[in-house]
């Protein structure tokens, strides 16, 4: 950069807005400390301030000039300024916050009569399904009393003949009541059951209720376990039992029939006996 | 260009534009009528100008229309004032400025505006004014020098 009084009034003016390198500031801070005169105009430069913007000069025409030159009429804008686009928009946010928590509890109240009405049919439901298991497990329990309904001549009953009794209804009832923390789903389990009555002399009177409500099941007719249910039957002394297994097909000789009948005594014994051998139904 | 935009280019420079031509001038009725033939000639070229050099483009037609109506002596050439020492007590801010402002020649006062009213660089004056970078610069160095040196002599 070469500086000479064609030029200086240019480098000077790159000097004072900031348009020079380091090394060229150096070179030109060189050249003003041997011409002074030059400095002082540096410093007036530097001094004066940029001139003022009026503020008093405005086009008032401008509407009027767009259309003259379009032929179009000037359309109407109104500028919004920022502060109020943004007061408007928390102004709405409020309004909504205000509108939804008012509706908020009305529509609680609304969800909660929905739900104490659904609430109520679940629990009329649960309950019109609770009665239609204890049916069925009435139903069962009839069920259940025509296998010994059927006589040696393989005829069955009527239903109605074998509807259980009063007593037999409570004792059900008395079961599931005490039982209610005792499953036996299985014919093993109950099969396991019945050989722990008869081993155990201390058998509650939940065990005897227990296995009265399924001594009558089908594992009994089809493991063709009449001796063992035989032996239960005695263990707990259910004389009624014991004779509907005597009357019953299920025992077919002649030893458990004896065994039957010394446990409903020495009389019902020679009846027995007698009446075997008259039948000729076994062979003694 | 939609009509639309150029309304609102018209709103954007219009101030501008006309605060430009008045002092430089010095009459605002002409400067009025450079405005609205700036813009005339603006709307009949839309299609040939870029919307982000609009400004740019503004003020060069209207610096070139503003030469025309010197040359043609449709304005009077008022930039050679006397200073009159005893009013500057009178003197608000805008009418200092003003005064000024007439004490330097067209082309520094033109240059000295466009770089500090209106923000233009000096790559920018220079299109405008259909000068050189470095004349611009001396133009604009000039002019802050002999506006510090009337305002010493005013003792402002």
């Amino acid at each position: 950069m070469n500086i000479r009084e064609e030029n200086i009034e240019i480098i000077l003016f790159d000097y004072a807005e900031g348009n020079l390198d380091a090394q060229e500031q150096e070179k030109v801070e060189q050249f003003l400390a041997s011409h002074p005169q030059y400095k002082e105009m540096l410093a007036m430069y530097q001094e004066n301030e940029t001139i003022a913007k009026p503020t008093d000069i405005v086009f008032e025409g401008k509407d009027e000039m767009f259309e003259q030159i379009t032929g179009n009429k000037a359309k109407k804008t109104f500028l919004i300024p920022a502060f109020v686009k943004w007061a408007s928009a928390i102004a709405a946010v409020v309004l909504l916050f205000f509108c939804i928590r008012d509706l908020i509890p009305s529509e609680e109240k609304q969800l909660g009569n929905t739900i104490a009405q659904n609430s109520k049919i679940e629990t009329k439901k649960e309950f019109t399904e609770t009665k239609i298991q204890e049916t069925e497990i009435k139903k069962e329990k009839i069920k259940t009393k025509t296998y010994f309904s059927e006589t040696k001549n393989g005829k069955t009953e009527t239903n109605e003949e074998f509807c259980p009794t009063e007593k037999t209804e409570e004792q059900v009832l008395i079961a599931e009541d005490n039982s209610q923390n005792v499953i036996i789903e299985s014919k093993e389990e109950h099969l396991q059951l019945a050989e722990e009555i008869i081993t155990n002399d201390n058998s509650t009177t939940q065990e005897r209720i227990l296995y009265m409500r399924y001594e009558e099941s089908i594992v009994i007719k089809e493991e063709r376990k009449p001796t063992l249910a035989l032996r239960v039957a005695r263990r707990l002394k259910l004389d009624e039992k014991i004779e509907e297994f005597y009357n019953s097909e299920l025992v077919s000789n002649t030893r458990e029939f004896i065994n039957i009948a010394k446990s409903l005594g020495n009389k019902k014994v020679k009846t027995t006996t007698t009446e075997i051998r008259q039948e000729g139904k076994i062979n003694v | 260009m939609s009509e639309k935009q150029f309304q609102q280019l018209i709103k954007l420079h219009s101030d501008d534009l006309l605060r430009y031509l008045t002092k430089c001038l010095g009459d605002n009725d002409t400067a009025k009528d450079i405005l609205q033939d700036t813009f005339l000639a603006f709307w009949n070229h839309k299609q040939d100008i870029e919307i982000h050099k609009s400004k740019s483009w503004l003020f060069t037609t209207a610096h070139n229309n503003m030469l025309k109506a010197i040359r043609h002596k449709k304005v009077r050439d008022n930039a050679t004032i006397q200073i009159d020492t005893t009013s500057k007590q009178n003197l608000e801010n805008e009418q200092l400025v003003d005064f000024l402002l007439k004490q330097l020649n067209d082309k520094m006062r033109q240059c000295l505006i466009l770089k500090d009213w209106e923000g233009f660089n000096i790559k920018e004056i220079a299109e405008i004014m259909q000068m050189s970078e470095e004349n611009v610069k001396v133009c604009i160095f000039r002019a802050r020098v002999k506006l510090k040196e009337l305002k010493s002599k005013l003792e402002i």
